[in-house]
């Protein structure tokens, strides 16, 4: 369901210009679940975010669903966000001044919709996650992997057809990434897209396909293993 | 050390370009409404020009009269009588001149009529404020004497009332009678020299104001050297102790005090007209702590953004602690960047102060005005600025400080 | 939406504590100075109780005389001196000159009550309605029929006989003032709606207008009132002058027409409100860079929260509508203290009648739609600036 043809994006500060992306040429189809690799500033995180619609190509067209978003002005793609869409950070990206609840209900806020609706849906996505009874909490009273957990939830409130996770185990230890990991897997066997980055091998071969990310180009393709 | 204080000092306030100018815009503004008023000021209490002799005269503005229970009181200016028998005999004095407050007045000529603020002064006067003659002659004891109908007016009257030629030797028409312009001297507005016109005491429309022991009357006592002016300041209050009134049963006490023109607006404001005392030093720090107090908002303002400055560069701080910077240090180098910011904003601001003088006097809001920025007043706007950098600077400096280093290098103080 | 960003504002409510002090401060000189002008406003536009537009007055200085010295055929001298003159329609004398900062008080009795009520007064001769133009509401001026009468004939404006006579008609009635020693007694002969001789500005008191007869009372009346032609030029002032001189030289004459007196009077009232202003205006200025500068600083620490909003669904409108609003949220917080604390003076009566109800619901809605205004200017170009900002970027500002 996400293309991109021929996909490059130069990044241009200060005189200086770095080409981050270059000649890019991807297909995700409903219902995957990809894990970029690469090393450190090899881009894999403004692949991430053209994905997104967090950031427009330089040069090439991103597809959703075969309709290009290059034409798309901020309100509509505004609305692919808020609906297509569920975002995943490394560092959780929480509102530290609200509660749980409202974290979690974030996104419906830029939807039309009542309340008490809002209310049962973050529940319902807190208990997907396992957090029910941390509605009330803040997010400095959580641990890192339950910051995450809250993030998850967040980017699921809305029931979107795509999840896109930058590192989200990046600062977690072992057994909370795995744990988060176990939620993600759920996810994708209900049907959601997941695109993951990730610096984890292992992690990466959990999960299925993996795409390979060299300085700002794509490596050979490869499968997991079946499973 | 200073040196790199002032270098970062620098880097940080080219960084936010928009920021430091906000700031700057805050500090100038207050320091060049205080140093407008601190101009204005010390022209009225410390002036030179006219009333340049002021550190060594004194003047009596007023006169107050209690009843024996203190319940009725009559606060009046003096009458010509009361500073003919208590002031002018007073010894060591050089002059005493005894002289009236401005009065409006109708001057007619021919169609025309113009309102002026008339004095009546007598010959003193004349030699104890040093007036700039532009044409013409001052009037002298002959005048007095003689009860001669002349005036002297000052420039901004004489092309007022002779549009067209000089005004020395033309005729006007005061209230009925006639006098003759003498002399034509530079426009100035200050305690007791502002006027439009001067005239002689004697050519009042009667002689009665000679019996007059209260009236519209002010005087001036000239001392010998202003170490004098202590001395004659007891001799005035002995003799306010001796004075006898019209209405001896009615107000049996009566006091009036030699005053510098700081004691004249104290006793005023204040209501001080029993004690020796005047509140000057009152009216004073009155006035420093009005001034601090309208620092209180531009400084919390200052506070306010220093407060979030700190946040952004709480890596730097993180970085300078770990390294070995103490508190006071940290604290100190935060002061010294305000302070910079403050002089700065000083300096520019008397520059503004000086425009803004300008247009008043342009304005002619207070007629007459004409107030320069001298050195004191210079000194004063630079301690003001000073004040101010330490006043916004010290509670941010004092917060920033005690930032955990940990928290600061990770970002998330 | 709103209950979102109200919760969002409350928690970080310790943060804008400075700023919500310099709001505070700065919506009650605004209150202060929108209350003194409506107020002005409000005494401006109701009458004075005369008309003084063809009106000269002459002040008379003489020097420090006993009131026995000055002969009783002085003021009719004075009167067939000025009726020769072919401008002048009316003359007349009072104690008081309009548009001159002079007041004299007494105390009055009430009759039924025997309360002593405080009350101006001025005492005015026969001709001095006709010269100042006062219209009687009921009863009459004084004329020559009350010459020699023991009791003093008295003219009261409203509030006076609703004070000293409550409930009862005025006219006709007599009452005492109540100063030591000299116990007179006053009849009512007419009533004028209202009298205000300080203009426009004075706040209304109790008024008693009592007849001075030269040749029966002891008082020392200096002003003389007189109605010329309209039309008539100020050079006749000197003409005036002369006139006057003719019966007694050895005072001098102050004349000034009553509009000149009005304007500068008017001047001078006003000059304390335009000081203030201009104190207000500065203090706005500070809290509009310390607004523009605080929210600046706030929002460009914001920038990761606003990349996420965007990243969920954030319209750029929405971001800059989320600013501008949190701004006037702010701004509502502080104000509600402020008219708190200021309802408080309306309510104990602490500036009685200066600040009533309406000059008080005026002012608060002016400084409130000011402070407000500020707000929203100050908060423009920030939340332009957060708005447009790329969320990639942005979610990785550091």
């Amino acid at each position: 369901m996400i293309t991109l043809r021929d996909v490059s994006k130069t990044y241009r500060t200060d005189k200086v210009e770095t080409l981050a992306l270059k000649d890019i040429d991807l297909h995700v189809a409903r219902g995957e679940f990809v894990a970029m690799m690469g090393p450190s500033g090899c881009g894999k995180s403004t692949l991430l975010n053209l994905i997104g619609l967090l950031d427009r190509p330089g040069r090439g067209t991103v597809e959703i669903d075969g309709v290009p978003v290059a034409r798309q002005g901020d309100r509509d793609l505004a609305r692919l966000r808020n609906r297509a869409f569920g975002f995943i950070f490394q560092s959780f990206h929480l509102i530290p001044d609200l509660r749980v609840i409202d974290n979690v209900e974030l996104p419906l806020l830029y939807r039309t919709m009542r309340g008490g609706e809002r209310r049962r849906l973050a529940r319902a996505a807190l208990e997907k996650v396992g957090l029910g009874a941390r509605m009330e909490h803040y997010p400095n009273q959580l641990s890192g992997g339950q910051q995450q957990r809250v993030a998850i939830a967040r980017a699921i409130v809305g029931q979107p057809q795509i999840l896109l996770a930058d590192e989200p185990t990046g600062n977690l230890d072992s057994r909370m990434g795995a744990e988060v990991i176990d939620i993600l897997q759920r996810l994708n066997d209900e049907g959601t897209t997941i695109v993951m980055v990730t610096h984890d091998e292992a992690e990466a071969r959990r999960v299925g396909r993996i795409v390979r990310l060299f300085d700002g180009q794509l490596v050979q393709p490869e499968h997991a293993h079946a499973a | 050390m200073l040196r790199n204080y002032l270098l970062t000092a620098y880097k940080v306030f080219m960084r936010r370009k928009l920021f430091t100018a906000i700031n700057l815009g805050c500090i100038v503004l207050t320091l060049v409404v205080l140093m407008v008023i601190t101009a204005l000021l010390q022209s009225t209490f410390w002036p030179d020009g006219v009333e340049g002799k002021s550190d060594r005269f004194l003047q009596v503005y007023g006169m107050r009269s209690e009843s024996a229970d203190g319940k009725s009181t009559s606060t009046t200016l003096l009458g010509f009588k009361t500073i003919d028998k208590y002031l002018k005999p007073l010894p060591g004095v050089e002059r005493v001149s005894a002289f009236t407050i401005p009065n409006t007045v109708s001057v007619y000529q021919g169609d025309r009529v113009s309102q002026l603020d008339l004095r009546r002064v007598d010959a003193d006067y004349w030699k104890i404020l040093d007036f700039r003659l532009l044409a013409g002659r001052l009037p002298d004891e002959n005048d007095d004497r003689l009860g001669r109908l002349v005036a002297v007016v000052n420039a901004s009257t004489a092309r007022r009332l002779f549009p067209q030629a000089a005004a020395v030797g033309r005729s006007i028409s005061v209230g009925g009678q006639t006098f003759t312009i003498v002399g034509v001297v530079a426009d100035v507005i200050h305690v007791n020299a502002y006027a439009d016109m001067w005239t002689p005491l004697t050519t009042f429309p009667s002689t009665d104001y000679q019996k007059d022991l209260t009236g519209g009357f002010a005087a001036m006592l000239l001392a010998r050297s202003p170490a004098d002016l202590p001395r004659i300041r007891r001799e005035v209050e002995r003799s306010a102790a001796t004075f006898v009134g019209a209405d001896p049963r009615t107000y049996s006490v009566t006091h009036f005090w030699g005053d510098s023109k700081l004691d004249v607006f104290a006793r005023t404001l204040l209501d001080r007209h029993s004690v020796p005392d005047s509140g000057a030093a009152q009216l004073l720090l009155t006035i420093g702590g009005a001034m601090l107090l309208f620092m209180l908002l531009p400084a919390l303002n200052l506070v306010n953004l220093n407060m979030g400055r700190i946040l952004e560069r709480s890596t730097e701080i993180g970085v300078r602690k770990a390294y070995g910077a103490t508190s006071l240090q940290l604290a100190g180098q935060l002061v010294v960047e305000n302070v910079v910011l403050c002089l700065a904003g000083g300096l520019l601001g008397l520059a503004c102060a000086r425009l803004v003088l300008w247009w008043l006097e342009a304005s002619q809001l207070i007629p007459y005005l004409a107030v320069g920025i001298n050195l004191p007043v210079f000194g004063c706007g630079m301690l003001l600025a000073l004040v101010f950098g330490l006043l916004s600077g010290v509670v941010p400096a004092w917060k920033m400080s005690r930032l955990d280093p940990v928290h600061a290098l990770k970002g998330t103080a | 939406m709103l209950r979102h960003l109200l919760r969002l504002t409350w928690q970080r409510k310790s943060r804008h504590l400075m700023l919500s002090l310099e709001i505070l401060l700065a919506f009650v000189v605004v209150f202060a100075i929108a209350a003194g002008a409506l107020r002005y406003w409000q005494l401006y536009r109701a009458p004075v109780g005369f008309d003084g537009t063809d009106t000269w007055s002459v002040s008379m200085r003489m020097a420090d005389l006993p009131p026995e010295a000055i002969p009783p055929d002085t003021y009719d001298r004075f009167l067939r001196a000025l009726r020769e003159l072919p401008e002048v329609r009316a003359a007349g004398f009072a104690t008081l000159a309009p548009y001159t900062l002079s007041t004299w008080t007494g105390d009055f009795v009430a009759p039924q009550t025997g309360a002593r009520i405080n009350a101006n007064r001025m005492e005015a001769s026969d001709g001095a309605a006709a010269a100042l133009g006062i219209t009687l509401a009921a009863g009459r001026w004084f004329d020559a029929s009350d010459e020699g009468q023991a009791i003093v004939p008295a003219v009261l404006d409203r509030r006076m006989a609703a004070a000293l006579f409550p409930g009862r008609p005025a006219l006709g009635q007599r009452f005492d003032s109540a100063e030591t020693g000299e116990r007179r007694t006053y009849r009512v002969v007419g009533l004028v709606d209202t009298f205000r001789n300080k203009g426009p500005f004075m706040t209304p008191v109790n008024f008693v207008l009592t007849r001075f007869a030269p040749h029966t009372s002891a008082s020392r009346v200096r002003e003389i009132l007189v109605k010329v032609a309209p039309g008539t030029p100020r050079a006749f002032e000197a003409k005036l002058n002369d006139r006057l001189r003719l019966v007694r030289n050895d005072w001098s004459y102050e004349i000034a027409p009553l509009p000149a007196l009005r304007a500068s009077l008017l001047k001078q009232e006003l000059a304390p409100l335009v000081v203030l202003a201009v104190i207000a205006a500065f203090m706005l200025a500070m809290v509009a860079f310390g607004l523009f500068g605080v929210l600046w600083q706030n929002t460009t620490r914001r920038i990761p929260e606003f990349g996420l909003r965007r990243a969920i669904g954030a319209r750029a409108g929405d971001v800059y509508r989320q600013i501008v609003f949190e701004q006037l949220l702010l701004g509502t917080g502080a104000m509600a203290v402020g008219l708190l604390l200021l309802v408080q003076l309306p309510l104990t009566g602490a500036l009685g009648e200066t600040l009533n109800w309406s000059v008080f619901a005026g002012a608060a809605a002016l400084s409130m739609a000011v402070i407000y205004l500020l707000s929203f200017v100050c908060a423009l170009y920030p939340g332009w600036r957060a708005s447009r900002l790329d969320p990639a970027a942005a979610l990785h500002y550091e």
